[in-house]
């Protein structure tokens, strides 16, 4: 099922021409390596914008959040069995 | 051509999250156990499991469903990708709807079964390995629809007019595009009880019956539509809002709440793109399946939420609900662009509305708003219209 976590975390990042790429984060003291983003996304709210990345490292199903304005990352959901 | 996208909401979550994939999924707009799936995945599907399932239901036929609220974002989003990939062969795409595009190639020299399979082939490689997608191909749109429904999913079919009988053998009436229930009743009265009937049938029978509408089935059905891409958005007819409630009530005082949230809502868009409305409706449907639905022309225009929700309250200050209310729908009509000519009495609020738009558009949606609606959040939330 799907767990809400809503947590920051740090996340290393390569900011490509055309589009941004999370290469790894830092969750519960473990770095998870990211495989493979599955989907990407934003939304608008306001004059902010938020960056959505649907993300797996293998194994795992991740989604993170990116906020365009303070540059800040969250961990908004996994999935557990 | 008509490209479809097969369970797309369901199949994009399946993209997003692995974990999803080849399982029964369920899409709602809410986790009310009263509200409907607008997407199920091929695995629920093949239970019995399709869209417009209220939830209870698709939990009683599957136990193990996985239902995932949706994410109208993540679908446009997908929607745009594909739509891009489109634009690469044709500037004619009417998107039809947010699963589904008609592509014109009827004045180019491209090939279109070779395009139909790259298209294919480009939005599993380029959006998403697990969105997959039927695609028709035939002289005009009714047949296109018809040809992309034959192979689900995945399918890629051509079909001419010589081949109608052969498909129609195995069709009734309401599996064709355009051809209702409504229809399917009067075409019984002369006879006509499927397809194949209707596609020898005088077409000065039907007239006489219908009138244009019935020349209008007689065309569609023998292949021979005429009806052109829509590239353009044509002038909208209306702005409204509706929502099926996460809750059921008789209580009008809490009821008008929700009016008041949808009509905001409806009048931003409609503020967005220009336009002032000379009229409103109001649509309540009840838990029994009864509603009650009226519209009304005003002698003046009206912009405001606050308009349209003062407008509404008159209209249902006689109406007494004796089953719970399930469904709100409000909305303006009788549209005209908005100029800005100066009026001879100046508007006390005139720069009121702007003045707000502009606040919203900063901060986000209902950052500033009508006292009434503290605490409404998830009343009405950004949702994705799943047919058209």
């Amino acid at each position: 099922m799907l767990e809400s976590i809503n947590e920051p975390i740090e996340v290393m990042a390569l900011f490509k021409l055309k589009h941004t790429m999370p290469n790894r984060f830092w969750w519960q003291g473990k770095e998870i390596v990211i495989q493979k983003i599955n989907l990407a996304y934003s939304k608008r709210e306001g004059r902010n914008k938020f960056y959505f990345f649907a993300v797996t490292d293998g194994a795992n199903y991740f989604k993170l959040q990116l906020n365009a304005e303070s540059l800040t990352w969250t961990l908004l959901e996994t999935y557990v069995e | 051509m008509l490209v479809d996208m097969n369970s797309f909401f369901a199949s994009v979550e399946q993209q997003a999250n692995p974990r999803l994939r080849g399982r029964p999924l369920g899409v709602s707009p809410s986790s009310h156990e009263r509200s409907c799936l607008i997407g199920t995945s091929k695995e629920a599907k093949a239970l019995g499991i399709t869209n417009g399932t209220p939830l209870y239901k698709a939990r009683r036929i599957c136990p193990d469903i996985i239902v995932v609220e949706s994410e109208p974002e993540k679908y446009r989003e997908v929607n745009r990708q594909i739509n891009r990939i489109f634009r690469d062969y044709t500037s004619s795409v009417e998107s039809y709807s947010v699963d589904e595009s008609f592509l014109d190639f009827r004045d180019s020299k491209l090939n279109p079964l070779a395009i139909g399979s790259q298209i294919k082939l480009r939005i599993r490689e380029e959006v998403g390995e697990w969105l997959t997608c039927s695609v028709g191909i035939a002289p005009n749109k009714f047949m296109a629809k018809l040809a992309a429904d034959l192979q689900k999913p995945d399918g890629l079919t051509v079909i001419w007019r010589e081949n109608l009988p052969e498909i129609y053998k195995d069709k009734k009436f309401p599996d064709l595009w355009g051809i209702n229930r409504g229809w399917t009743k009067r075409l019984e009265k002369l006879g006509l009880t499927n397809p194949l009937q209707l596609l020898n049938y005088p077409v000065a029978n039907l007239i006489a019956a219908f009138g244009k509408p019935g020349f209008y089935i007689w065309q569609r059905v023998n292949g021979l539509e005429s009806a052109e891409i829509e590239t353009h958005e044509s002038m909208p007819k209306s702005f409204g809002h509706s929502w099926v409630l996460n809750f059921r009530t008789t209580d009008k005082e809490r009821l008008k709440i929700v009016i008041l949230r949808l009509a905001e809502k409806a009048a931003r868009r409609m503020r967005q793109d220009g336009f002032i409305a000379f009229g409103i409706y109001l649509s309540i449907n009840l838990a029994d399946g009864t509603g009650y639905h009226r519209s009304k022309h005003l002698k003046h225009s009206v912009n405001s939420g606050w308009d349209l929700y003062q407008e509404a309250l008159k209209i249902w200050q006689n109406w007494n609900f004796s089953e719970k209310v399930m469904h709100i729908a409000v909305g303006f009509t009788s549209l005209k662009f908005k100029t800005n000519q100066l009026s001879l009495f100046p508007e006390k609020f005139a720069q009121l509305m702007p003045t707000l738009d502009r606040i919203n558009d900063r901060y986000g949606e209902f950052t500033i708003r009508a006292g009434l609606l503290g605490n409404t959040q998830d009343y009405a939330p950004d949702a994705i219209a799943f047919g058209r």
